[in-house]
């Protein structure tokens, strides 16, 4: 088998278990609303393995997780407004962002989302549903800042040891995937 | 990089997260409105069943401390949802977590008046009027706020209309 074959293999494994490992804890998080690990996650995941392979890993995350969630699926109505919520963290990491990797600097870019992501559902909201701009918007705001709290609370505490973690079993993976090639 | 070593202190850290979470409580607190009556008064509640007919439609009245949930109560028989949202006549049971707060209402009877949702593919929707239309009410009806002279519809919908 050809190594590039071999790698597309394991990227596509690596980014099935990524992918896996995001449904996983946001369901077993669904009860608690908007508290996840699913932002330190994708930083996690756009700081090491790259914009491309973070969208995949949205992409999957986000089509299972409204086909699988216990909780029922979100409509249909708002699964773009999902997706572009959670695609602005790999692509503010790859773009604007791209030099930011302190704990606190990113920490404060997950509070910052937390807000942005509860906008990014305004336009299915108001457009859609139906409801009321403003009172929409005000009564979105204590859960904006508890997602807000949530995300800059993981990435402070949990960003550094867990990078290091997931770098290392990266390379690991990567170095046996060259030494499989020779 | 020695100017940010003071921000890897475990102490630093605690400190910064406490004023975050800090923060975001006293937020929520200010922002958090007391949605009661503060005199007596009267709304007007317009009622419509699945087949699209009115079967309610008159001004009901309110009196200082009532919540939305209140006026309903005391015109009403209401069934209201359990924890796991079984049907309650009693309507005991009050959701006490951040994002669900007060009653679900499953059903409302009335003389010969009742919509009910069956809980699978209907449910009653709370409008209030804005401006010139009915808009659906962004919380649950012990948090709805009103004064007098607000109009209000209660419609029994069925999921996805």
């Amino acid at each position: 088998m050809a190594i590039n074959q071999k790698t597309l293999i394991k990227d596509t494994a690596l980014i099935a278990i990524c992918a896996a490992v995001l449904l996983a804890q946001q369901i077993a998080f669904s009860f608690l609303p908007n508290v996840q690990l699913t932002t330190l996650l994708i930083v996690i995941y756009a700081k090491t393995l790259g914009f491309k392979r973070t969208s995949l890993i949205v992409i999957i995350h986000v089509l299972a997780y409204n086909i699988l969630s216990p909780f029922g699926a979100v409509t249909p109505i708002h699964l773009p407004s999902m997706f572009i919520g959670w695609m602005i963290i790999p692509f503010s990491l790859a773009t604007f962002l791209k030099k930011v990797d302190s704990p606190l600097g990113l920490a404060i870019f997950g509070f910052i989302f937390g807000f942005i992501y509860g906008w990014a559902y305004i336009p299915a909201q108001v457009f859609f549903i139906g409801s009321p701009l403003i009172p929409y918007l005000m009564m979105d705001i204590p859960f904006e800042i508890v997602m807000g709290i949530t995300n800059f609370l993981t990435i402070y505490w949990l960003y550094p040891p867990l990078k290091t973690s997931f770098a290392e079993q990266l390379q690991k993976f990567e170095q046996k995937e060259k030494n499989d090639g020779r | 990089m020695q100017h940010i070593a003071w921000l890897k202190k475990p102490i630093i850290k605690f400190i910064i997260s406490l004023v975050v979470v800090l923060a975001g409580i006293v937020v929520i607190r200010l922002i958090s409105e007391d949605h009661t009556a503060e005199v007596d008064g009267f709304i007007h509640l317009t009622m419509i069943d699945l087949e699209g007919e009115t079967i309610f439609d008159e001004d009901i009245p309110f009196y200082q401390g009532d919540s939305f949930y209140d006026i309903l109560d005391r015109q009403f028989d209401l069934i209201c949802a359990t924890a796991t949202y079984a049907q309650d006549e009693t309507c005991s049971y009050t959701f006490n977590n951040f994002a669900y707060q007060g009653k679900v209402i499953l059903g409302i009877k009335h003389d010969d008046v009742e919509i009910v949702s069956n809980w699978s593919n209907t449910f009653l929707a709370f409008y209030t009027h804005h401006e010139s239309e009915y808009v659906l009410s962004t919380v649950g009806p012990s948090n709805i706020p009103f004064e007098n002279g607000d109009r209000f519809m209660i419609k029994h919908e069925h999921v996805g209309e």
